[in-house]
């Protein structure tokens, strides 16, 4: 079932999402090597034929540039209410079409938002099934995808 | 801007021609981005250094690339949505009152891109008209890109082709998930087949045909191709039958011997009878 | 024409209203199935209501059935625009009495060409000929 969770799986959705709600132009950029801090992450949890949880991580900066593409507003305009709304449906989205890829029924939790790291928060019991890394706009921003423990056995 | 004054004079007379394509000056910004893939692949840094790795070399591999890229567009299901309404409510009743008979209907897709126009007929077809069941009913989709002639064969969209203007009612009816991908269903692809064609070219092995679809795709040929094109489209129709151009695009001015009729806001074209 | 925006999340309200004011749309937002319902119970018909599925309290396809009820609203449409892209889902969407199905992510012109087939946009305005750099 881990495999479901393919690099060039998520690397083409989180592109296409990208394209489609930031901005077509924007490329994000795979890199390799250490991750830098990320600082803020949102997060989506998937129950049904597998249970884990998708985060989505941005560096502080890089969170506010997308929260500007979404509102169409000036990046220092924004409160930080607005930026995590933004990181929150942003992950929705990620989340909601990485669940497409999983044998039905599978249901999304509500987005939620969080500061630190995408590795290391509100993981639990869990397994770090991928960590992908992008930089876009020369700023970190990683796709992490958690299995619950629980269903590790199956 | 990475691609120069000569390497887009360049490209202008490569594609004009490669394949009778006529490249807009003002198409700049078309060439830096259907360009830059390719630059990405081949570990080139710009759309610029791949028209310079073009000049420097005969490559018939990346000159197929180029080609490709730059004839790709974003096509849309039901485009337009006016046709599609007269093509339904008055095109094929009458083509089948016609061809009862011989019960057989032809219709070709002739600029197919990755499918949606076929396939919108094809749907179109098989939700209102249950009488061609027992037809013999030929779709047929040709372009010159075998990469998307490939992606229309597969019936495979993503969500974002998926929501260009397919009804929902149809996605729920005719498609099934597959990954992050929707697939049409295997007997709406079981009547279609779609074909590598130049328009600018031969065309071989092409039936007659009661409708052609020949849309937005006349812009990128001169006056000359156009009106080659023009004529033998009209030459490929069954008496009676019909093409369809875009709706900002007409035969006049290119070409003689042709006359319109004008179907709830749609012009079709048809040949002039003596 | 005048347009219902139905999502919890503020930026995708942005979003949406952004699309919709370009063409020339009335937009009114509701950031939950009650605010919805408060709006058009105090007398609000819009042409079209755009609604999200996933939302705390009341979902989407609770508030399409309940907005289904109310004879004032008959010729309303709506349309569906969430993450939720199984054809099994649409048909659900479908069947409580939506009109439409936008999976998100989309492009602006795809609002466009739905608005088109819910006949509350007058045909023309086909955009797919702008530019998609990189929106492969």
């Amino acid at each position: 079932m881990t495999t479901t969770f393919t690099e060039d799986a998520i690397s083409e959705i989180t592109r296409m999402v990208w394209a489609a709600i930031i901005d077509p132009s924007d490329e994000l950029v795979e890199r390799a090597g250490e991750a830098p801090r990320r600082e803020l992450t949102g997060m989506v949890e998937i129950s049904g034929t597998w249970t884990g949880s998708v985060c989505l991580g941005f560096s502080r900066r890089a969170a506010r540039q997308a929260a500007a593409a979404m509102f169409g507003a000036d990046a220092d305009a924004l409160d930080d209410d607005e930026v995590a709304d933004a990181v929150g449906e942003l992950v929705n989205v990620v989340g909601g079409n990485l669940k497409g890829l999983l044998p039905p029924p599978a249901q999304l939790s509500l987005p939620s938002v969080r500061e630190g790291d995408p590795t290391t928060v509100g993981t639990g019991r869990a397994e770090l099934v991928s960590e992908l890394q992008f930089d876009w706009c020369d700023e970190p921003l990683s796709v992490v995808i958690w299995r619950a423990d629980d269903a590790a056995g199956d | 801007m990475s691609v120069d004054v000569l390497d887009f004079q360049f490209l202008q007379s490569f594609l004009r021609q490669r394949c009778a394509i006529v490249l807009g000056d003002d198409k700049h910004y078309l060439v830096e981005a259907r360009l830059s893939p390719i630059a990405r692949d081949l570990g080139l840094d710009t759309a610029g250094e791949v028209v310079r790795t073009l000049r420097a070399r005969k490559d018939v591999g990346l000159e197929d690339r180029v080609v490709e890229a730059m004839t790709t567009n974003e096509t849309s299901w039901f485009r337009d949505l006016q046709p599609f309404e007269a093509i339904r409510a008055e095109v094929i009743p009458e083509i089948l009152d016609r061809n009862r008979p011989a019960r057989h209907l032809a219709v070709w897709s002739a600029a197919a891109s990755t499918g949606q126009e076929l396939y919108s007929l094809a749907l179109m077809l098989d939700q209102h008209f249950p009488e061609l069941a027992g037809w013999r009913v030929e779709l047929v989709g040709t372009d010159l890109n075998s990469a998307v002639l490939e992606k229309a064969r597969a019936g495979r969209f993503s969500g974002l082709e998926i929501n260009r203007g397919l009804p929902a009612a149809l996605i729920a009816r005719y498609f099934t998930r597959e990954g992050a991908h929707f697939v049409v269903s295997p007997e709406i692809r079981s009547r279609v087949r779609f074909e590598k064609m130049n328009l600018a070219g031969p065309w071989v092995g092409l039936p007659k045909f009661d409708l052609v679809l020949l849309r937005n795709v006349l812009i990128y040929f001169d006056a000359e191709d156009k009106r080659r094109i023009l004529e033998k489209a009209l030459a490929q129709l069954n008496p009676g039958g019909y093409l369809l151009l875009g709706a900002a695009e007409s035969p006049y001015g290119l070409l003689r011997g042709v006359t319109s009729v004008s179907i709830l806001g749609t012009t079709f074209y048809r040949t002039e009878v003596a | 024409m005048h347009a219902l925006v139905v999502d919890d999340s503020r930026s995708m309200r942005s979003i949406l209203g952004r699309i919709l004011k370009s063409i020339g749309v009335e937009v009114d937002e509701a950031a939950d199935g009650a605010d919805a319902l408060a709006q058009v119970d105090a007398g609000m018909v819009p042409d079209v209501a755009l609604v999200d599925w996933h939302m705390p309290a009341m979902n989407g396809v609770e508030l399409v059935a309940e907005l289904r009820q109310r004879p004032e609203l008959e010729h309303m449409s709506i349309m569906m625009v969430t993450t939720e892209g199984e054809p099994e889902q649409i048909g659900v969407a479908l069947e409580a009495g939506a009109n439409e199905y936008l999976i998100k992510p989309f492009t602006a012109d795809a609002v466009v060409q739905k608005l088109t087939l819910l006949g509350k946009w007058p045909l023309g305005h086909d955009t797919t000929d702008q530019p998609k750099a990189g929106a492969q």
